[in-house]
């Protein structure tokens, strides 16, 4: 075979012999693109030069080095934010989810670089406030800072009394904080927190003292300490799969509030927000609330109509007690999907409400995280997950609304 | 018209055949193409000076632009010489002509009379290029032939038989003349046509097979040149193709396809299929919420969609609506009679019914069955049940013909199709199982019913009322049975004497499928008030009369009923049902099958024998377990089975499955079962069971693999769940185990924690070891669970499956 002025060889079909075709084929990648073309149209050879660019193709799919699939399968950088929950992040359906979860089994890279693949610390060492939060979370962190910070040595010391502190209190509580998440995620070196800042302290609420950190840590805590860490929130229970529902809540009971003035501005109550699986290509979800009572087959009559572009629609007010079913609809591309129905009760409970209110003397965003495990024990899932979303980003906050939900 | 026009119309012409309609990438694209196509243009008319440029241009589309078949197209006119080329040129706007005549004429009244000068003008085309060097006119020609005829054979219901096939002949061989002849001078989006054509002449001679290839032909090809329309018509021939064989996953994904790049306004047919899904699945109110907000514009689509509105109005319950509309779009033809039939019935009118569907003239083959159903349905209502027997058995056998047809030409494999589900209705077999109960023949309604049910599992084998009494003979209450279409259902008991006793249960599917629905969600959310109501209100609608009687008189507790859940019941945790404030698991054993086994009448094998294999546990890549609860529960079942052999942690990976799955011995799985699109196979549920190293095993590994083993237990999350297809019920793991020889399943209904399996399966293992059936230790095992104080999500998901 002769070349062309740029290097690339050339074979003219018309003339060639069956040993320059043959090193055509095994030398494709060096033709010129005319002389390529006509190998490939030609309706002997072309077939050949199909089988051997597919094989090439084949090997070029196996990466470099012959990287096995779970490395190439990687998912892309804003999937792996969004699935360990970074703050904004957009929200992951279930499916991608425990998709990524099987990926990060395999595949080390993104675990060291999933905002999720770390081992978090007890809640106290979470010390990268958000900046909205109004209150630092106890003297224990202006101890902190008058130590010179937690970098600096007397600071490490500080916190580490103040960790065994809270260490012991944690074991001595709630031992479903000790639950695993649903899968396992293995625990990798923490990324750098910024250092914590200077924040006024809750002098009027707490005896501050160098050695007394753990005396601050447990006059801190609420006096029903059987629900362990202000900061602990409820892990949902590890299952041998997912779940799997275009819906997730309400489900189950809702809290009828009889007197929301005295809940002091949190939202509560039979308002529930509607929240749907996040359907991929969604541009709206339909949601339609039917008041069924205790019926078995009917859905009764249709009490609201929501409609949104998201998967979280809200537009209902003050529901009666009573049982109601909901359903919900995605949009797809011009096409209605259905995410299926769900039932839940709005039901008082004075009991619950007493001790909500209760938690009226507390800080934030301590009353709150009380209030949500105070719902989550008792089934209140709903309303659970709706004062949760007012905290706090961060990963126990995000780990909660990532894995509550109704079975 | 100056020189230059014609050439530019024919540069447009080009253009139009090589590039695409709609959804290109862009500017660049746009440009690049019509550059490509105004030079290929030029040099076909001689202008041989251009050839580099040519070359460059296409090297441009098939690198920027993954047009590789720009180069296969320049190849070819590159072959040739000036004078071939103009020759080409020449005999190639010939075609141009007699194309835009033939396209003038088609709608005109006297198309019949010009067609056949049309078509032998080009065939005689053909004929004078298809020697020539430049052939490509002469596939066009052959091409637009086959469009001529397909569109006679389409139209013509009147052909004799010879005409008929003559002309299907004919036209296939011009279509793949066509497209060998654009496969040979590399061009590919003109064999878009040509393949197209013969997706529809398949579809007209009853190959639905080679319907469904041609269309995904087309479709493949019209994505790979960027082709929006042929890429539209694709997919609509393969929808009907998914439409005829009942396959509704198909549908939904196909529909999914399309409506990604067009809308619902701007296509009709999109609409129409889609308006048609929700009417199939019980929507009716959306798909009337749809309809209405997807009104087209054309006479003959707004017929059609009037039509659809009909449909609508008729589910809905509002007939004179229905009425009213049906008469604006003429209901002289076979489908309008069908309608008005259809109304009189929902209005109570047998009669009226009867005189339309007396009147019904020229129905296909598909509208033949629907009639010959509302004929069944309204002589049922006229109280001549063995009248409408006769009627209903024609249309259930016409869908049998249809079905083995289908299975013949292999088009059922590797879907989750379902003729009688999906394509017929269950509503037919419900409507024939009421007239036989109305005959007091209940036996054999339920023989019907089971025969009509879950058939794949089954190779479809006919089932008769002596082997459903040999069946039920053999349990102490005998088995249950039930049908459910989508207005109605009906549920049959045989007892072990061999005497049945039907409860109609005046509730659609969907209704049923709340029911069933909100029981699970009151067990899982503990609420035991809840619960027990709808426990209560279940076992009344769900449960004859007389079982339930028996049931609750039994002196004895270990009774087994067989129980052939079908439908949404296969959720419904029976074993839950009330019965005068008691559990049905309280009063008897259940026992659990999808539908009747292959081999009815096999005697079962001596319990659970073998070896057992435990395996689990699955590993994390860093070595830590994923399910901390797994390792455990292996053990504490190793522990009872001492000869057990352990494949846990690192040792659980595919080989070791596969070895204990073939084994014939019975077999323990601990891990997790999750989705994962990657295990889609168009039929089984798309779900794995996690092994070492997050290595998947999917359900569809499971198919064409013989699993001989007395008992296998899924010890994940709703391993009992699947691909809901109507009429064949829940397709996943459960139904691949039993499908592949496996006598009974321990399987879950809902997600389970691993705290709760790991407590839940040593029980149950040390049941039986105790000499307990797997379903009796199954119910041992919820009462151990329940008597811990567990919640009821913990231990109502176990279920067994099987018939020991």
């Amino acid at each position: 075979m002769r070349t062309d002025r740029t290097g690339k060889a050339v074979i003219d079909l018309a003339t060639a012999t069956g040993a320059d075709v043959s090193a055509a084929l095994a030398r494709w990648d060096q033709l010129e693109p005319r002389s390529l073309a006509a190998l490939g149209a030609h309706p002997a050879h072309g077939p050949r030069l199909r089988v051997l660019r597919a094989a090439e193709a084949w090997l070029d799919e196996q990466g470099p080095g012959g990287l096995p699939a779970a490395v190439r399968d990687c998912p892309d950088a804003g999937e792996l934010f969004a699935h360990g929950g970074g703050r904004g992040h957009a929200p992951l359906d279930d499916t991608r989810r425990a998709e990524i979860d099987r990926h990060l089994l395999r595949c080390a890279d993104c675990r060291r670089a999933s905002p999720a693949a770390v081992g978090r610390p007890p809640s106290p060492l979470d010390r990268a406030l958000p900046a909205d939060s109004p209150e630092p979370p106890g003297a224990w962190r202006r101890e902190l800072d008058e130590a010179g910070g937690a970098d600096s040595e007397r600071g490490r010391e500080v916190d580490r009394a103040f960790l065994r502190g809270v260490l012991a209190t944690l074991d001595e509580t709630d031992g479903r904080a000790r639950v695993p998440s649903r899968v396992a995620t293995p625990t990798a070196a923490a990324p750098p927190r910024p250092a914590p800042r200077r924040r006024r302290s809750l002098e009027h609420l707490l005896p501050l003292a160098a050695a007394a950190s753990l005396v601050a840590a447990a006059l801190w805590l609420p006096k029903a300490t059987d629900a362990g860490s202000l900061l602990a929130l409820p892990q949902a229970p590890l299952l041998r799969g997912v779940e799997g529902d275009g819906l997730v809540l309400p489900s189950g009971p809702v809290l009828f509030v009889t007197a929301p003035d005295a809940w002091h501005g949190l939202t509560l109550g039979a308002a529930p927000r509607f929240e749907c699986s996040t359907r991929p290509g969604a541009t709206a979800y339909r949601v339609e609330v039917f008041e069924s009572g205790d019926a078995a087959f009917d859905t009764g009559r249709r009490v609201a109509h929501l409609l949104d572009s998201g998967p979280l629609l809200a537009g209902v007010h003050s529901l009666a007690p009573g049982g109601y079913t909901w359903q919900a609809w995605a949009e797809v591309d011009g096409l209605r999907c259905e995410l299926g129905e769900r039932d839940f009760q709005v039901v008082p409970d004075r009991l619950l409400e007493a001790e909500l209110e209760a938690l009226a003397g507390l800080g934030e965003p301590a009353r709150t995280v009380r209030a949500v495990r105070l719902l989550h024990e008792a089934g209140f899932l709903a309303d659970a997950r709706e004062l949760a979303r007012r905290l706090p980003s961060g990963p126990e906050r995000d780990a909660y609304l990532g894995r509550t939900s109704a079975p | 018209m100056g020189a230059g026009q014609p050439i530019l119309l024919a540069c447009l012409a080009i253009a139009a055949s090589f590039a695409p309609v709609r959804g290109a990438d862009g500017e660049a694209y746009q440009a690049d193409y019509r550059r490509f196509a105004d030079l290929l243009g030029r040099f076909r008319q001689g202008e041989d000076e251009l050839r580099e440029a040519l070359w460059a241009a296409a090297d441009t589309m098939a690198r920027d632009h993954g047009r590789a078949d720009a180069a296969s197209v320049t190849a070819h006119y590159a072959r040739l010489d000036t004078a071939e080329r103009l020759h080409g040129w020449e005999t190639y706007r010939r075609f141009l002509a007699l194309r835009a005549r033939v396209h003038a004429a088609r709608d005109a009244d006297d198309w019949s009379d010009r067609r056949p000068g049309l078509l032998a003008d080009l065939r005689e085309l053909a004929e004078d290029a298809g020697t020539a060097p430049d052939f490509v006119p002469a596939a066009r020609a052959l091409s637009l032939c086959a469009w001529i005829e397909v569109r006679e054979l389409e139209a013509r219901s009147d052909l004799s038989g010879g005409a008929r096939r003559e002309l299907l002949a004919r036209a296939t061989t011009d279509a793949r003349t066509a497209e060998a002849g654009f496969e040979r001078a590399g061009q590919r989006t003109p064999r878009l046509e040509p393949t197209w054509i013969l997706g529809r002449l398949a579809l007209l001679d009853g190959d639905l097979a080679g319907a469904r290839d041609a269309f995904e032909r087309c479709r493949r090809t019209a994505v790979d040149v960027r082709n929006d329309e042929y890429r539209e018509r694709g997919l609509l021939g393969m929808v009907g193709v998914a439409r005829a064989t009942g396959d509704t996953a198909a549908v939904d994904r196909l529909l999914a396809e399309l409506a990604a790049f067009r809308s619902v306004e701007e296509c009709w047919p999109l609409a129409r299929e889609h308006a048609l899904r929700l009417l199939h699945e019980d929507a009716a109110e959306k798909a009337r919420e749809f309809l209405l907000a997807t009104t087209p514009e054309g006479a003959s689509e707004r017929a059609d969609w009037s039509r659809c509105m009909v449909l609508a109005d008729l589910r809905l319950g509002e007939l004179e609506g229905a009425r009213s509309r049906l008469e604006t779009v003429g209901s002289a033809d076979a489908a309008g009679r069908l309608a008005r039939a259809a109304i009189e019935l929902a209005s109570g009118t047998a009669a009226g019914a009867l005189a339309e569907l007396d009147a019904v003239e020229g129905a296909d083959a598909s509208e033949r069955m629907v009639a010959l159903s509302l004929r069944g349905e309204a002589l049922l209502l006229d109280d001549r049940p063995a009248e409408a027997l006769a009627c209903l058995r024609e249309a259930l056998a016409a869908a049998d013909r249809l079905e083995a047809r289908l299975a013949r030409q292999r088009v059922l494999e590797g879907t989750a199709s379902s003729v009688f589900g999906e394509r017929l209705g269950l509503h037919t077999v419900v409507l024939a199982a009421r007239a036989l109960a109305r005959l007091d023949r209940p036996l054999e309604g339920a023989a019907l019913a089971e025969e009509h049910q879950a058939r794949a599992s089954r190779d479809r084998r006919a089932v008769t009322a002596a082997d459903l009494a040999a069946l039920a003979a053999r349990y102490e209450h005998g088995l249950v049975t039930w049908v459910v279409g989508a207005d109605d259902a009906l549920c049959v008991w045989v007892g072990a004497d061999g005497v049945a006793q039907s409860q109609a249960i005046p509730r659609s599917r969907r209704e049923l499928a709340r029911g069933v629905r909100r029981l699970r969600e009151a067990l899982c959310a503990d609420d035991a008030g809840r619960r027990d109501a709808l426990a209560e209100q279940l076992a009344r609608a769900l449960l004859p009369e007389g079982l339930r009687r028996r049931l609750g008189t039994a002196g004895r507790t270990d009774g087994r009923l067989l129980v052939l859940a079908h439908g949404p019941l296969e959720r419904l945790p029976l074993e839950v049902l009330a019965i005068g404030g008691r559990a049905l698991e309280c009063l008897a054993v259940p026992l659990f099958l999808p539908g009747l086994p292959a081999d009815p009448h096999a005697v079962p094998p001596t319990p659970a024998s073998g070896v057992w294999r435990l395996l689990g546990d699955p590993l994390d890549a860093a070595g830590r377990p994923l399910l901390p609860a797994a390792a455990g529960e292996l053990a504490a079942i190793a522990a009872l089975h001492p000869d057990a052999l352990l494949a846990g942690g690192g040792a659980f990976h595919r080989a070791a499955l596969l070895e204990a799955l073939t084994s014939g011995a019975p077999v323990h799985l601990a891990t997790h079962l999750v989705p994962s699109t990657a295990c889609d196979d168009g039929r089984l549920a798309p779900a794995a069971l996690v092994l070492d190293g997050g290595e998947l095993f999917c359900a569809s590994d499971l198919i064409d693999l013989r699993v001989p083993s007395p008992l296998v237990v899924l010890s994940a999350c709703a391993s009992a769940e699947g691909r809901f297809v109507d009429a064949e019920g829940l397709l996943g793991f459960a139904r691949a185990l039993l499908d592949g020889g496996a006598r009974n399943l321990l399987v879950t209904l809902w997600p389970v924690t691993d705290d709760a399996a790991a407590a839940f399966t040593p029980i149950f293992h040390d049941a039986l070891c105790a000499g307990a059936s797997p379903a009796l230790a199954a119910r041992e095992a919820r009462a151990a669970l329940r008597s811990a104080g567990r919640p009821a999500a913990d231990w109502a998901a176990f279920r067994a499956l099987g018939r020991d």
